[in-house]
């Protein structure tokens, strides 16, 4: 699980993450949901200890003696890359003996479905890059996963890969914290709903909690962020 | 992640890159050529050589440029790993950011240490070609040692001082400028401003008085100025890595 309590960031005097708490329970898809500069990313990068934040904790709190080897987060980040001249089962190999990764580079790739392991980074397609920075996300079993735009540039194949690795990682009992755009792919990928807008939760539910009284996760999500704005108007 | 565990995934990583390789090849062509250059237009292997002018130039040009060819490389790699974002799985690894600064100026020392090496014998052994044995090998005594060890020392510390401008910058074109600028025309200028009794305070003459240890007096006082800074810079690096988000 891991839980963010009063999490507070500003750049130059200006707040993007506003006092956030939110848990991401383990056996459950989280979905991190808001529209652009809503302070999702920053946050994650908070989770990840990228950025370092001005007040507030994260706790991520899990069983690594479960799974052994296994370390408590596995993460990629949308700025998360590779050196473009590298072959992408070097590129694997160098965050996998940062991470004292055991499982050979080219096993992942292929898991990944990345076939040619002697591609240059550089040679890759958007979503080539998306099933690499996933598979440096596995390098080691990890308890909870955090991905930012997990689904971006990936084909209707990748993203229901995606969907069936992230749905296998939460019934294995791991956190699973997931941020997207597309909200009709995340209606079918999450099980909760976390909404962050100006740098504040404004919903924390279940996807059946949170879309009860809408048509789908898209309309609950506009009335919510367009309730909050006419709030602040 | 430890140190030492970050140093050997950075080492690997750092030695399969392609530019890496054609620059560590390419400095070593580059100083053969010199090397074979400048014997041929002080007369070549028949004719009556001034030897020792020859080395004298062999020393004073060819380190500085290979020595900057790999500066250069180590500038521009460690500052796209901040373009590209690859640095920041090291980030995500370590437990202390202090591990990615210091196993970035150990691959840094070890690259200026080998590129110096192999520069060295590349240097020799075209001298001993081009001069075809005719003059006694000056590297079997003790000034070789004293000229081998300046220039290795200088390698390692244009190594470590590429790696950890580019560590505070985080931008490879900017520390290549930076350290381009800094040595070749700022401290340039300034020194002629200034008598040249307070030339070796500067990091870059000091430099220059280490790799020519052969026919300098000063190289205690310039190796103490290059160490140093050398270290001052590093340290910097250390800091901001530590305390400045990626």
């Amino acid at each position: 699980m891991i839980s963010c309590h009063d999490v507070t960031k500003s750049y130059r005097g200006r707040t993007v993450v506003d006092h956030v708490t939110f848990d991401v329970p383990a056996g459950q898809v989280t979905g991190f949901l808001g529209p652009n500069g809503s302070g999702k990313t920053t946050t994650m990068r908070g989770i990840l200890g990228l950025t370092g934040l001005d007040s507030g904790t994260v706790v991520v709190e899990t069983d690594t003696a479960a799974v052994p080897g296994s370390r408590p987060l596995g993460a990629t980040l949308d700025c998360m890359g590779f050196r473009r001249e590298l072959r992408i089962e070097h590129a694997l190999d160098a965050v996998g003996r940062r991470h004292g990764a055991t499982t050979p580079p080219r096993e992942l790739l292929e898991q990944v479905g990345l076939d040619d392991p002697r591609m240059r980074v550089g040679e890759l397609s958007l979503g080539m890059m998306q099933r690499l920075r996933i598979a440096a996300a596995l390098v080691v079993p990890a308890r909870a996963l955090v991905l930012d735009e997990p689904l971006n540039g990936l084909d209707p194949d990748g993203v229901r890969w995606v969907r069936g690795l992230v749905r296998e990682h939460a019934d294995a009992g791991g956190a699973v914290l997931v941020s997207s755009h597309l909200l009709n792919e995340a209606e079918r990928l999450v099980d909760r709903v976390v909404v962050i807008h100006r740098g504040s939760i404004i919903a924390e539910n279940t996807l059946q909690g949170f879309t009860q009284h809408h048509a789908s996760l898209e309309d609950a999500f506009f009335a919510s962020t367009a309730r909050t704005t006419g709030d602040r108007a | 992640m430890t140190t030492l565990t970050c140093l050997r995934a950075d080492l690997v990583t750092l030695l399969r890159s392609r530019a890496v390789r054609f620059t560590v090849v390419g400095a070593t062509a580059l100083a053969a050529l010199l090397t074979g250059s400048l014997v041929a237009t002080s007369g070549g292997a028949d004719a009556a050589v001034d030897v020792s002018t020859t080395f004298g130039q062999v020393e004073t040009l060819i380190d500085p440029i290979t020595g900057l060819v790999v500066a250069a490389m180590l500038a521009a790699y460690w500052g796209s790993g901040f373009g590209d974002g690859s640095i920041l799985w090291s980030f995500l690894a370590a437990r202390s950011r202090a591990v990615i600064a210091l196993s970035a100026l150990a691959t840094g020392a070890l690259l200026g240490l080998t590129a110096a090496a192999a520069a060295s014998v590349t240097k020799v052994l075209t001298l001993s070609i081009a001069l075809g044995g005719r003059e006694a090998l000056w590297w079997g005594d003790d000034r070789a040692v004293l000229a081998l060890g300046g220039a290795l020392v200088a390698g390692v510390a244009l190594g470590v001082a590429a790696t950890a401008v580019s560590l505070v910058v985080r931008h490879g074109a900017v520390a290549v400028g930076l350290l381009f600028g800094w040595l070749l025309l700022v401290e340039p200028l300034v020194a002629r401003l200034l008598p040249e009794s307070t030339w070796t305070w500067f990091p870059g003459q000091a430099l220059a008085a280490v790799r020519n240890a052969v026919e300098r007096a000063d190289t205690g006082h310039a190796l103490a100025v290059v160490t140093v800074s050398t270290l001052l810079l590093a340290a910097a690096s250390v800091l901001v890595t530590v305390r400045r988000d990626p």
